[in-house]
């Protein structure tokens, strides 16, 4: 089996809130194969774009920072790494493209200006070939009048171009990584539709490995070919996307699929997985998800409980996984 | 319930130092709701669905058109300084972040309508905060603390329960649930549909979401650029929808089994700009289907059969939509674990 | 619905913050202590200074700092502490005075602007006028009128925090009255005079209060510089900028008539500069909470 392109080992994220530390990623463990994308799935609180962030460092200062892990890109441990590192990766070894085109673009400076920038300050190219550079990237995302774009300030475009411009200055250096952290939540359906196809384009002719992070579980099955569940800060099942989304065996994946409207057959009501998710100061011994899984079981499930793997890849983090009971034991669950 | 009759709303603009532009959020919209139906208005942003929400609960005017509410017709807000009208029409809004005043403890949040609006005696008042305490699930003591102690999905269920303190008539939701996780959508969806079917409230509900709209919705309406351009009881629009905006935005949902068609989601293109709606048929740049007649002739919004519940605003809305190729339907072991919890506890 | 009732977070109580902010910073700590003294004793004024503020002595003129007088007399015999204390007393009350008036009026036309967006041309405009107006001027105007006294110094100063705040009360406003709760308010049928006042001032209040407290020692240096150019109280009585006036004959001989007040001025605004900036701080993660 050839290396993981990146890898990440039992990575754990201190968040800092009112004056104590929290873990909010208690280690995660991921391996991303070349040419492959991987989709984070969580909910608020789950950790997923923390983790995204760490991988280039790029957690808010003060607040969240790497408390331990590691985390492989090239021959380096990105955790360890210094900042002049880590900006040699950004742009040209990973790229990362986020949820609010506005807020990740620098609305002061034209679309185009900012794709030279990161070019010619990596050292990479001549003003004039990156403005060359620039120009077909912008042609490659399938942004409307490229060359009119790139005279133009980000406030100019319209949501879907902008996200397109995001996905151009994160692909210009021709990364081998791209994280994608939540690219069309903000976006309508129809231009996400359109996003969506642009990003499988690209990473198919690119041969891009993807990381994408997500809470819609329709994106993870129509872009990734493998899955990691997170909740809680922790990866509670990983595999293939299309053995996770038919035959899940951590509840919490579960419920997440039950939840949409897709599964609420019969009446109109939709499921709900009761209760919330605990709060970072609050500390659950055992199984993070024992608040609110119908199948809890008082001791086995209070013990801290590892991440079982099966021969295909299919791991998940719980002892009494769907599917593993008999009949006669499911009855007597769903009444006790 | 709602009866709407050309209804448009037009904002003047600034476009550079001295000039503005007319900007029209709302076209000649009508629509009628019964009483007691559960209607959902989709469209994408920009299409005007928010400021017909605004006009219908009373925020806003309409520039032109007619509002009836129960038979009484409503030219602009005045009408609603009357606590009787104010009553029957409530809103809840999307961002549970701001909907609440930070500054008012949740008893005082709830009670805000019951004495604003006349409902009784200090008693009377109390009473019902208790009711509608109980009936989001909010224990005493919860009663005396502030929003910013409590999560997204908690502080909606109090933004449903101040919305239906007075009972109103017709309560619109301004895409209720689209700020919350996808495991506690189903508590606020849940509540409305309860709501609904226990006193009879009529709901219009604004969305993007359209797999949620398709499960619980009697009957649903697609906007684009400020007009209708389908309406349809929900099973029938999705199965058989007749305006090719429909099928486009039905398509590009992704979903859980069989790819999408992708050359249609793509060939669509971006949404013009509202200063620039297409003459004839606003959505012809974008049509795979539009001929000459479409730029010339702007289509109505017409029953597609003899069916009167089903109408499209399409020169071929005859013709029935394209059988798209069966996808299997997906069955997961034991989906049903979380459903038996959510049937239990339905008050 | 959820099996798991809705309790939500318990917050710690203001009191048990305000605590434990304090004692965190030590010269934050200090501040406070400071500001808590000076408070006592402007009441307690007539128990806690040793010395009649107004009883002059040959014997002791312009005496350095000694046991019988803690900071030295000034150059007519008078204890410097006692004029200091009671000093405070006027110069305190001048400020206060100008920044409730200045304050109060400022408040009511920003929040006035920003939910009224009609009147927010005019009423900005009037602003504008009004914050061109040096207040220095305007005292001296005044106590050409009124022939010297608080009064004029009191008006100054409100003229001169009535702009400043309208800018700030405009801009919280604005913010608010975007919210999705002001429609809310409306949909259940509050008046406007209602809203304006339970719900935009109060969430208007925590800007309104930080702005409040620095620009107390900001009135507080501007009261004493126009009571130092003799607009205000005329001597003998006592009053910070008075005093400072009065010490210029004696700065190279005996400088601390002169320095003593100014140092107290210093460390009240000072003081009430970082109260009010530890205020912000623990009022803004409340607000964004």
């Amino acid at each position: 089996m050839p290396q993981p392109i990146l890898s990440i080992r039992d990575l754990h994220v201190s968040l800092r809130l009112g004056g104590t530390e929290h873990d909010a990623v208690r280690g995660v463990s991921l391996n991303l194969n070349k040419g492959e994308v991987l989709a984070i799935v969580g909910e608020s609180g789950s950790g997923k774009s923390l983790t995204a962030l760490s991988v280039l460092g790029l957690l808010p200062r003060g607040i969240a920072a790497i408390s331990s892990g590691e985390i492989h890109f090239d021959g380096k441990d990105l955790a360890q790494a210094s900042n002049a590192e880590l900006d040699r990766v950004r742009g040209s070894g990973i790229g990362i493209i986020f949820q609010e085109p506005l807020s990740a673009l620098n609305p002061v400076m034209r679309v185009g200006d900012q794709i030279i920038e990161g070019i010619v300050r990596r050292g990479e190219a001549s003003r004039k070939q990156a403005r060359k550079m620039a120009l077909e990237t912008l042609i490659g995302v399938r942004i409307s009048d490229p060359e009119r774009r790139m005279k133009q300030y980000p406030h100019e475009l319209s949501g879907g171009m902008r996200q397109r411009a995001m996905i151009a200055l994160a692909l210009v250096s021709n990364p081998a990584v791209l994280i994608a952290d939540e690219p069309t939540t903000a976006l309508d359906v129809t231009v996400q539709a359109q996003i969506l196809s642009l990003l499988k384009a690209q990473q198919k002719s690119r041969d891009l490995s993807m990381i994408i992070i997500t809470h819609d579980l329709g994106i993870v099955a129509e872009v990734a070919d493998r899955v990691a569940v997170m909740y809680a800060g922790e990866i509670v099942e990983a595999g293939e996307v299309e053995t996770i989304l038919s035959r899940p065996k951590h509840p919490y994946t579960l419920g997440l699929l039950s939840c949409l409207p897709e599964f609420s057959d019969g009446g109109r009501r939709l499921a709900v997985i009761a209760g919330s998710i605990p709060s970072l100061t609050e500390s659950v011994s055992g199984c993070v998800f024992k608040t609110r899984c119908p199948l809890y079981m008082q001791g086995p499930c209070d013990a801290r409980i590892a991440l079982t793997s099966g021969p295909d890849g299919h791991a998940f983090r719980c002892i009494r996984p769907i599917g593993s009971e008999t009949p006669a034991e499911s009855e007597q669950t769903r009444h006790a | 319930m709602l009866d709407l009759l050309n209804i448009t709303r037009r904002y003047r603009v600034s476009a550079g130092l001295l000039s503005t532009r007319i900007l029209t959020a709302v076209d000649k919209l009508s629509l009628s709701l019964r009483k007691g139906e559960f209607f959902s208005l989709v469209g994408e942003s920009g299409c005007g669905k928010s400021t017909l929400a605004r006009i219908v609960c009373g925020l806003e005017a309409q520039s032109e058109g007619e509002m009836r509410i129960d038979g009484k017709t409503i030219t602009g807000t005045a009408e609603f300084a009357d606590k009787g009208l104010r009553r029957r029409v409530q809103m809840i809004f999307q961002d549970p972040y701001s909907s609440l005043n930070p500054r008012m403890r949740i008893r005082d949040i709830l009670a805000e309508p019951l004495i604003s609006l006349g409902w009784g005696n200090a008693q009377a008042v109390q009473t019902r905060v208790a009711e509608l305490a109980s009936i989001i699930r909010f224990p005493d003591s919860a009663l005396e603390r502030f929003p910013h102690q409590f999560s997204g999905g908690q502080r909606q269920r109090v933004a449903i329960a101040r919305a239906i303190a007075a009972n109103p008539d017709l309560l619109i939701c301004d895409e209720p649930v689209s700020a919350l996780d996808v495991s506690i959508k189903g508590q606020i969806i849940n509540l409305l549909l309860d709501i609904q079917e226990q006193l009879g409230t009529t709901i219009l509900f604004i969305s993007h979401d359209l797999s949620l709209v398709r499960k619980i919705s009697d009957r649903v309406g697609v906007m684009y650029l400020g007009s209708l351009v389908e309406v349809a009881p929900a099973q029938q629009l999705f199965a058989d929808p007749r305006h090719p905006y429909t099928r486009l935005l039905i398509e590009s949902v992704p979903a859980l089994n069989g790819k999408r068609r992708e050359e249609q989601v793509l060939a669509a293109g971006e949404m013009p700009s509202p200063f620039a709606i297409p003459s004839g048929c606003r959505f012809r740049d974008r049509c795979p289907l539009a001929f000459d007649r479409c730029a010339t002739e702007a289509p109505g919004l017409q029953p597609v059969t003899s069916d009167e519940r089903h109408l499209a605003a399409c020169h071929l809305r005859a013709q029935p939509a394209p059988r798209p190729a069966e996808r299997p339907p997906v069955t997961i072991p034991q989906i049903d674990l979380f459903r038996t919890a959510a049937e239990t506890t339905t008050p | 619905m959820t099996q798991v009732a809705a309790t939500g977070r318990p917050a710690p109580s203001l009191l048990s913050r305000v605590v434990k902010t304090t004692t965190r910073d030590p010269i934050l700590l200090c501040a406070v202590l400071f500001l808590l003294g000076v408070a006592v004793s402007v009441v307690f004024a007539e128990w806690i200074a040793p010395h009649n503020p107004l009883r002059t002595s040959l014997r002791h003129q312009a005496k350095l700092p000694s046991a019988q007088f803690w900071l030295g007399t000034d150059e007519q015999g008078r204890d410097i502490l006692s004029r200091i204390i009671f000093g405070l007393r006027i110069t305190l009350m001048t400020s206060l005075s100008g920044l409730v008036i200045g304050i109060g009026l400022g408040s009511i036309i920003g929040l006035v602007a920003a939910y009224f967006r009609r009147l927010d041309m005019l009423l900005m405009r009037i602003i504008d006028v009004i914050l061109s107006f040096p207040a220095i001027l305007i005292g001296l105007g005044l106590a050409g009128v009124t022939g010297g006294g608080n009064a004029g110094i009191i008006i100054a100063l409100a003229v001169a925090t009535v702009g400043p705040a309208a800018r700030i009360a405009r801009s919280a406003a604005l913010t608010v009255v975007q919210m999705d709760y002001i429609a809310g308010a409306r949909m259940v049928g509050l008046s406007d005079t209602q809203i304006l006042l339970r719900y935009v001032l109060l969430n208007c209040l925590a800007s309104i209060i930080v702005y409040a407290t620095l620009r107390f020692g900001q009135l507080i240096l501007l009261a004493a510089s126009l009571s130092f150019l003799g607009l205000g109280v005329a001597p003998p009585a006592p009053e910070l900028g008075v005093m400072v006036s009065q010490g210029r004959a004696l700065l190279l001989t005996a400088p601390h008539v002169a320095l003593m007040p100014c140092a107290v001025i210093l460390l009240l605004v000072l003081s009430l500069n970082l109260v009010g900036d530890a205020l912000r701080d623990a009022l803004d993660p409340q607000m964004k909470a």
